[in-house]
């Protein structure tokens, strides 16, 4: 009697959490720089190797969100457009305010709110950090942070609680491109300076709404990261794809570009299997299993750094010295990998993330001049190895790596 | 009311306190420390204005709804941990139909969703022998699996401006709607939970659940209930944040639980059962909405904030949960 | 009570072990203890006596350290001491046996004996065998035959009671407190039991007793100090005292005893109030009875020889495998608590802390738990119809509290039990089930509890009552179940002149 209660109890209790596993929600600092949250889904198993030659169908073809995608469609010559084809624009050739106009601006003591998606994110940081300096530099202050969490309902209270302070300029990643419509009403209301990095808002129209969308160069970096693997493996072999398996507008703009760049560029290399997560955490297992069905591997993509630490964890535990893997973005743990000399760790391909805070500043003292600004600007991207490592984190993060890093670097 | 009688002599030239402070007192009195903090470091900053106010009020809505129905379930000595999830699939069920049929149909499926779900989770913890605890885990994997699978993750637009106006949106007089949905969720919680003769056998069921057995309660049906409730308050904020977003997406409610189960016990409620407070869990919520509101407005930096609140949080609960040594 | 074979032999003066002086103490303002004074002597058996209430142990709880007293002073073994909490306690060597059970029910006796002093072998883990071999050891020293492997939660509440004084004396204390450790247990346990304190005692260890009964605390103890509202009425060799001194020091008043049997019609003519046939599942083997409306059925047995089952199973607590109950001809579909009080049948648990109170909860609630739904109209409660009600029950059984606000737990142990009573008499039923009732109630309580059964009784109530406590049975019960190994073997019925001896019965349990 008892003991029959405590084995339903055991059995339930196992499928339960079988089935839970599927609902943990990365933690935040885990997700995609500019992406929304990641939710849940367990990883999709490693798909077998198809073993054929090139013009057979590649393992990323099993993703959703890739369906009817052609690679040899992407023009991969200038840089990425906007989500509603803006036309874009490098920041460099953005002009610089007059200095008539920073005057006025000075004269004028702006506040101006930021609102991040998440705290405790590299990416995030850089961006604020950029938005801080800039601000600085015009004599904005500052006044109030908030975080969204990349969930509507807070990004809702986030704004409507910022507006209360009455900011001049609010900077802001939207969360989601339906619901932004609803929680930046109130700011566009109250004739606020609204310029978004790195996402839209559905149905709204630059110069309108809101002033402009900085952001990366997202299609260049999947080609950058292409390249960066492409020359780790001498152009030929094998490779896996670990994707970010969700709906999300520039983290698929890098992968679309990584996968049109070896559609182009490099017959030879092959991607042999695919794995979908939602949840950084489950990556390490995806691997186990993409390296049990692909002994002789050859090289990984994964969609960004944040979540490749299950990747080298999982080569690690598997003393596989052989296979490079490359990435998007710097990660202060993650980098101290690339720095050890002949590590798996080949190269990440990173945008100048502080420049894309610094230039929603820029772009909103321009407007506020009366000046007129491109609907989407663009800052270039930047391929990254342990060669150029130092010079990335100045050039994208303006910081200096961590300790850590330079240590292992020998520095 | 008689006093039995007085075995004991009250003691010489000593007060006699009558009676200890009721239960969840503290959260009065710290809701009222710190919105007079906020009141006075901030008196320039906007934070006074009645639209500010009126932005807290709108803000801890979803919270406070869920709060009650989350009292209800910890005073049973239950716990639901799948409240975030049903708050996300109403609201997805909730959106489709709004889109393809209309309010009349998608209001009562949105909140069916809450019902099925709490009898689901009452049931199999009460016939399993599980604790609510693992089932509500295992059954908020389902239940967001589901809003996911329903869009296939895409966000889902609302555009019935009626059903945005009653459900979050709009306003009526001064007050917006979500304010009333608040208030009158609190007027039938309160009267449910300390009127009625469920509420004390609630009570009694949290409090000890054998003694209640044997006082011949329901407990079953008394846990049961008790899930119900709360899984349909979360139905119920589900289709004010579908109301207030104009739009659902299947991440909605994800981060609220830790919020709510905060909000009800700051509110003197205790996790062990048999003890809680309806008018408490509203004035937890206002604590936690104020104080984020409070926090961004001083200007503090997102981790300072965190900080700050993590501070605040943990002193409101030590007070709130603090209870007289025995002797 | 039965005769303790060893007469107190122990020093009634000699060195002083622990001496209070002065102890006051209040709750919530109001004063419990009114500078009391106390002196144990080494190696001597002390008794603490008072009524429900009186402050017994909130006096031994202050002298442990459990609680700190608001005055006094305090010497222990001629060393000054200042109490604080229980870790001074056990510096000072004072071990206790509270009345309300302290064991951890989910781990086995012989981790809870040893609890926070398990031995360890070299590796630094615990030693499971020395674990066991300690444990037997120290229930051996109380007479107690319990495997130290059960887990407590599937004891019966009176062997729970032996493991917690095993646990006690197993600390080598030089003083032990009992806090009515008899109150659950039968004839002979207590017999072992004293045997047990007696043996402690040539060892230089001083007992403090506290009990209800009057009768084994002459037998076990050499020194007797009454209680009454906080100050102390009497104290002196127990050679020097007699019952009803002792009594009158208690209530401040003689009493005549309720227990002696008054004969009562009951009319067994019609068809019985309740029928019990054939009642079968693991602890209850094949069991039927009859029950009138006016009677009082005892239910005689030794520990675990199925009593307490066979109430919880016509309760509807435990599953039946077979046997059907009937009341008034009608058979009752009976398969929880809620149905058998929907037909009227009550039942006042054996373990109040456990199923009886809700101990949070305030004296008004735990008395008003079983009844909400009489005092509502619409699902809505009249509190003021409640309290009257929950009012007149304080009243009825002399529960002493400060109104029906304070939280149960705060109330004294019997108390506590006479809140139990009055929560099932306010359920109204027509059978009253009684599972030792007047366990831990001073006898002024006792005589108020079972003249309110003799009462409810005359009203036509059927009332089954189980007691270990053999002189209730043959002070109340019309006729008794005797019952053995799980079975009823014998009915005894009273002889012509309305006879049922102590002797009678205690011959019939033991067989
Ligand atoms: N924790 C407490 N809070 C408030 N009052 C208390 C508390 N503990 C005891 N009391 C009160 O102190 C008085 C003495 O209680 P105590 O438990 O010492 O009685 P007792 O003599 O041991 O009675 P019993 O024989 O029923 O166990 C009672 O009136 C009781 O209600
Ligand atoms: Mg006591």
């Amino acid at each position: 009697m008892r003991s029959s209660r405590k084995l339903i109890t055991a059995l339930a209790t196992v499928a339960l959490i079988a089935g839970c596993s599927s609902t943990a929600t990365a933690a935040p600092g885990s997700a995609a720089p500019g992406s929304a949250a990641p939710t849940a889904a367990a990883p999709t198993a490693a798909a077998p190797a198809t073993g054929a030659p090139s013009a057979a169908p590649q393992a990323w073809a099993q993703s959703d969100i890739f369906k009817g995608f052609d690679p040899m469609s992407v023009d991969l010559t200038g840089f990425t457009p906007g989500p509603n084809g803006e036309h874009s624009t490098n920041a460099a050739d953005v002009p610089d305010p007059t200095a008539a106009c920073v005057t006025q601006i000075k004269n004028a003591h702006l506040k101006l709110a930021f609102l991040n998606g998440l705290s405790g994110n590299t990416w995030m940081a850089a961006i604020e950090k950029g938005v801080r300096e800039k601000a600085a530099e015009y004599g904005i202050n500052v006044t109030m942070t908030a975080a969204t969490d990349f969930d509507p309902a807070k990004e809702a209270a986030a704004v409507e609680t910022v507006m209360a302070g009455k900011p001049d300029i609010l900077v802001t990643i939207p969360v989601d491109p339906v619901a932004g419509k609803a929680d930046y009403k109130p700011a566009v209301d109250a004739g606020t300076t609204i310029v978004f990095y790195d996402n839209p808002v559905d149905g709204w129209t630059a110069g309108k709404e809101y002033v402009t969308i900085s952001t990366g160069d997202h299609y260049r970096m999947g080609k950058d990261a292409a390249d960066l693997l492409a020359k780790a493996l001498g152009e030929k072999g094998t490779y896996g794809f670990i994707q970010l398996d969700v709906a999300f507008y520039n983290s698929n703009n890098r992968e679309k570009g990584f996968l049109a760049e070896m559609a182009q560029k490099y017959p030879n290399m092959k991607n042999v299997a695919w794995a979908g997560f939602t949840d950084a955490a489950t990556v390490g297992a995806a691997t186990d299993a993409m390296l049990t069905q692909h002994p002789d591997l050859d090289g990984i993509y994964i969609s960004y750094s944040g979540a490749a630490a299950g990747v080298f964890a999982s080569l690690q535990a598997a003393n596989n010295k052989h296979v490079k893997v490359v990435t998007h973005d710097l990660d202060a743990a993650n980098d101290v990998i690339m720095a050890t000399a002949g590590s798996n760790y080949y190269g990440t391909a990173i945008e100048h993330t502080y420049d894309e805070g610094a230039n929603t500043v820029k772009a909103a003292v321009l407007k506020r001049c009366g000046v007129d600004v491109p609907p989407f600007i663009v800052v270039p991207a930047l391929a990254v190895t342990r060669d150029n490592l130092v010079q990335a984190w100045q050039d994208g993060f303006h910081a200096t790596p961590p300790a850590d890093v330079m240590k292992a670097l020998g520095q | 009311m008689s006093d039995g009688q007085s075995a004991v002599v009250p003691g010489r030239g000593r007060l006699r306190i009558p009676r200890r402070l009721p239960s969840g007192a503290v959260v009065y009195i710290g809701f009222v420390g710190i919105f007079l903090f906020f009141a006075v470091t901030l008196r320039d900053n906007g934070f006074l204005t009645i639209d500010n106010q009126l932005n807290v009020l709108r803000q801890t809505a979803f919270v406070s709804v869920m709060a009650f129905g989350t009292t209800f379930a910890l005073s049973a000595g239950e716990i639901d941990l799948s409240i975030g999830q049903v708050v996300a699939l109403t609201a997805m069920v909730t959106a489709v139909l709004l889109r393809d049929m209309n309010a009349l149909v998608a209001v009562p499926a949105g909140l069916s969703v809450g019902v099925i779900t709490g009898l689901t989770n009452g049931l199999l913890t009460t016939k399993l022998r599980v604790p609510s605890f693992l089932i509500t885990l295992g059954m908020g994997g389902i239940i967001g699996g589901l809003s996911r699978w329903i869009t296939n993750l895409q966000p889902v637009p609302v555009l019935d401006d009626n059903y945005t106006f009653v459900f979050g949106s709009g306003n009526i007089g001064p007050f917006p709607t979500l304010f009333v949905w608040t208030i009158a969720v609190l007027l039938v919680a309160h009267l449910v939970y300390r009127k009625t003769t469920f509420g004390r056998q609630l009570l009694a069921t949290g409090g000890n659940r054998i003694a209640a057995r044997y006082s011949g309660i329901n407990t079953a049906r008394i846990r049961i209930a008790s899930l119900v409730i709360c899984s349909v308050t979360a139905s119920l904020a589900g289709l004010l944040y579908v109301g207030r977003l104009h739009s659902a997406r299947y991440t909605l409610g994800e981060t609220d639980l830790l919020t709510v189960i905060a909000a009800a016990v700051i509110g003197g409620t205790s996790m062990a059962g048999g003890r809680g407070s309806i008018m408490g869990a509203l004035l937890g919520s206002l604590v936690m909405g104020v104080l984020n509101n409070g926090l961004i407005l001083m200007g503090f930096s997102i981790t300072e904030q965190d900080i700050a609140r993590g501070v605040i949080i943990i002193v409101a609960v030590a007070l709130s949960l603090r209870e007289a040594p025995e002797g | 009570m039965t005769a303790s074979p060893t007469a107190p032999v122990g020093p009634t003066t000699g060195p002083v072990a622990l001496a209070a002086r002065g102890v006051r103490k209040s709750f919530h303002g109001v004063e419990v203890l009114h500078g009391v004074d106390f002196t144990l002597h080494r190696g001597e058996v002390h008794g603490l006596v008072g009524q429900n209430g009186a402050g017994k142990s909130t006096l031994v709880k202050i002298l442990n350290g459990v609680y700190a007293g608001d005055a006094g002073e305090l010497e222990i073994n001629g060393t000054p001491a200042v109490v604080r909490g229980r870790d001074e306690a056990g510096k000072r060597a004072i071990a206790m046996v509270f009345q309300e059970f302290s064991l951890i029910t989910s781990m086995s006796v012989g981790q809870n004996i040893l609890l926070a002093r398990e031995p360890t072998g070299r590796s630094g883990l615990i030693d499971d065998r020395e674990v066991r071999r300690r444990a037997q050891a120290a229930l051996a020293r109380v007479g107690a035959d319990i495997d130290p492997d059960r887990l407590v939660e599937d004891l019966p509440v009176g062997s729970r009671q032996l493991v917690e004084i095993a646990k006690a004396i197993s600390q080598d204390a030089s003083i032990l407190i009992l806090d009515e450790p008899t109150a659950s247990l039968s004839a002979t346990e207590i017999q072992s039991l004293s045997q047990a304190i007696r043996n402690l005692t040539t060892h230089g260890i001083s007992v403090v007793f506290i009990s209800h009964h009057l009768n084994e605390v002459v037998d076990i103890c050499d020194r007797v100090t009454v209680l009454r509202d906080g100050n102390v009425t009497l104290s002196g060799p127990t050679s020097e005292v007699t019952l009803s001194t002792m009594i009158e020091a208690m209530l401040g008043k003689s009493l005549e005893s309720a227990l002696a049997y008054q004969a009562r019609d009951v009319d067994r003519t019609g068809p019985p109030l309740l029928r019990v046939a054939g009642l079968r599942n693991s602890r209850v083997h094949d069991v039927s009875c009859e029950l009138w409306a006016g009677e009082i059925l005892g239910v005689a047995g030794l520990l675990g020889s199925g009593k307490s089952e066979l109430l919880r199973a016509i309760f509807g607590i435990d599953r039946l495998d077979a046997g059907t109950v009937e009341l008034r001809g009608r058979p009752a579909h009976i398969r929880n608590p809620a149905d058998a009080l929907r037909v009227g049948i009550a039942l006042v648990p054996e373990d109040r802390g456990r199923a009886g109170l809700v101990r949070e909860h305030s004296v008004g609630h735990n008395i008003l738990m079983a009844s909400w739904t009489r005092y509502a109209r619409g699902g809505f409660v009249d509190d003021r119809a409640a309290n009257t009600a929950a009012g007149s029950f304080v009243e009825q059984l002399r529960i002493r509290t400060q109104g029906l606000q304070p939280p149960v737990k705060t109330l004294s142990g019997g108390n506590q039990q006479k809140v139990v009573v009055a929560k099932n008499l306010s359920a109204s039923p027509r059978v009253l089930l009684l599972d030792d009732p007047t366990v831990g109630v001073d006898v002024g309580s006792k005589r108020e509890i079972l003249m309110e059964v003799r009462e409810l009784a005359a009203h036509g109530t059927g009332v089954m009552l189980v007691s270990s406590e053999l002189e209730v049975l043959s002070g109340l019960a019309d006729r008794v179940l005797v019952m053995r190994d799980h079975a009823v073997r014998a009915v005894l019925e009273r002889s012509a002149a309305g006879d049922l001896s102590e002797e009678a019965l205690s011959r019939a349990v033991q067989e």
